[in-house]
């Protein structure tokens, strides 16, 4: 449905005969039962009606009057109209009238008003226009922020990448299987290992879902029989039940030989503090 | 030539006076030519708009009101109608021999003076002249387009490129602009 305002933008429009076809209809249809837009178009249509009588009068043929009169009336026109002198030409008549009439002082002064007025209603359909274009530029800016933001989680994304391949790709890469104890035995992850890249985790699968305060701490575990488990990154089971973490290469250990998951509050510890859930060899080639 | 006088001249016309109708001619009939002139490009297309306008005084000088429209802007604002309707006649056949009719004019409106006529002296209508000319380009062009050349916003957009939301928005502004010289 059309509202009020709408209907209001069109009243000029439709005085100056330039709405569309349908929007004729929906105006002409809403000018029958609204005074205000029938108000606002009868004071319009001064405006129209001193344009059509603004154009410079120009001399018709002369024999134009006669085929006139005769058309309009049927009949033609009478002998003593016909055979009297030609009158002054028309064009005269009305320059004489305006020169008699008007004073071009004021018709100046009206025109140097309109002038300010209208530079001034120009100025602010430019402003509309401005705020429009603002408009665009703010709904660009926010698509480039959005398109940055994107940009920079694909570059995360494609470091994490880079990583992953590091690890996988690294000459002294270890791949470490790992099993589920007591009541997860279904569980498994495989661990990918280089001391010189990294340790990646992969295809975790049946690992316990974790509430928001805990997260899943993988530990690597030194050779020597009292070593104590390092820790070697935190990882959380995704919504599809799927896990990938890729850590940087652990600075605090040069060889394991094994690797194990516990449950961690969710900032991680320095050492396990609950009973491993998952564990694995490193197997020595 | 008072508005009295005007109409006096109307009203005998009403009663068939073809003397009157002459006078009319006398003092219009360059005017509707003008107008004519500026809307219709041929001159036999303006001749018969004049012709046209004339019918239509004749016929509808009964209805003529006075309280309504002036004498000259009831017949210029006739005219302008009238050349109009010849304009797009004259676009919808163009290849159209000269002299020959074009598409029969709309029928007219059903009672009283014509509705898109308003009082308006002659000094208010000089006052919209000087607004018109003083009006910035771009605004100036989009009301003759409109007013003058009997094209819609859309067709006014197809033809300058200006996207139809600014023709609009413009338009508006113009006409509002031409409206208040009138009130201030």
């Amino acid at each position: 449905m059309t509202t009020h305002s709408a209907f209001e933008e069109m009243v000029a429009a439709y005085a100056v005969g330039a709405l569309d076809a349908d929007d004729r209809r929906a105006f002409e249809a809403h000018l029958a039962s609204c005074k205000q837009c029938a108000a606002e178009l009868a004071a319009l249509r001064q405006v129209t009606t001193g344009l059509a009588m603004s154009v410079d009068p120009v001399a018709p043929p002369a024999d134009l009057k006669a085929r006139t009169i005769a058309r309009a009336t049927g009949r033609p026109q009478a002998h003593r109209e016909t055979t009297a002198p030609p009158a002054p030409p028309p064009v005269s008549i009305v320059h004489v009238h305006d020169k008699a009439r008007g004073s071009w002082a004021w018709l100046a002064a009206a025109a140097a008003i309109l002038v300010a007025v209208a530079a001034g209603v120009y100025a602010w359909s430019l402003r509309n226009e401005l705020a429009a274009v603002r408009q665009l530029a703010d709904a660009a800016t926010n698509d480039a922020t959005r398109l940055r933001a994107q940009l920079l989680a694909v570059r995360q994304e494609s470091a994490k990448m880079a990583q992953t391949l590091g690890v996988l790709a690294a000459p002294d890469v270890v791949r470490v299987d790992l099993k589920g104890q007591g009541d997860l035995a279904t569980a498994t992850a495989l661990v990918y290992w280089s001391a010189a890249h990294g340790v990646l985790l992969q295809n975790g699968a049946n690992l316990p879902a974790l509430d928001r305060d805990h997260v899943l701490e993988l530990w690597a575990v030194p050779p020597g029989a009292d070593a104590k488990p390092l820790a070697a990154g935190l990882f959380r089971v995704d919504q599809m039940g799927l896990v990938t973490m890729v850590a940087p290469p652990p600075a605090t250990f040069a060889a394991a030989d094994a690797f194990a998951i516990t449950v961690e509050p969710s900032a991680g510890s320095p050492q396990p503090t609950t009973p491993i859930i998952l564990a694995g060899k490193v197997k020595k080639s | 030539m008072t508005a009295e006088s005007e109409a006096t001249l109307v009203r005998a016309v009403a009663e068939g006076s073809a003397e009157a109708l002459g006078t009319l001619y006398d003092r219009h009939a360059a005017s509707v030519y003008g107008l004519a002139r500026r809307i219709v490009a041929r001159q036999d297309d303006a001749e018969e708009v004049v012709q046209d306008v004339f019918a239509q005084v004749w016929r509808d000088a009964p209805r003529y009101d006075p309280a309504r429209a002036t004498v000259a802007g009831w017949i210029m604002v006739l005219a302008r109608t009238r050349a109009i309707d010849r304009l797009r006649a004259r676009k919808a056949r163009p290849d159209q021999e000269e002299g020959v009719e074009p598409a029969a004019a709309p029928p007219l409106a059903a009672a009283g003076a014509d509705p898109e006529t308003a009082v308006i002296s002659s000094e208010a209508a000089s006052k919209v002249r000087a607004a018109f000319s003083a009006l910035p380009e771009p605004l100036r062009t989009l009301v003759d387009l409109a007013y003058f050349q009997g094209l819609t916003h859309s067709e006014i957009a197809g033809q300058t490129g200006v996207p139809l939301g600014t023709v609009k928005t413009r338009l508006r502004t113009a006409v509002a602009s031409l409206r208040l010289v009138l009130t201030a």
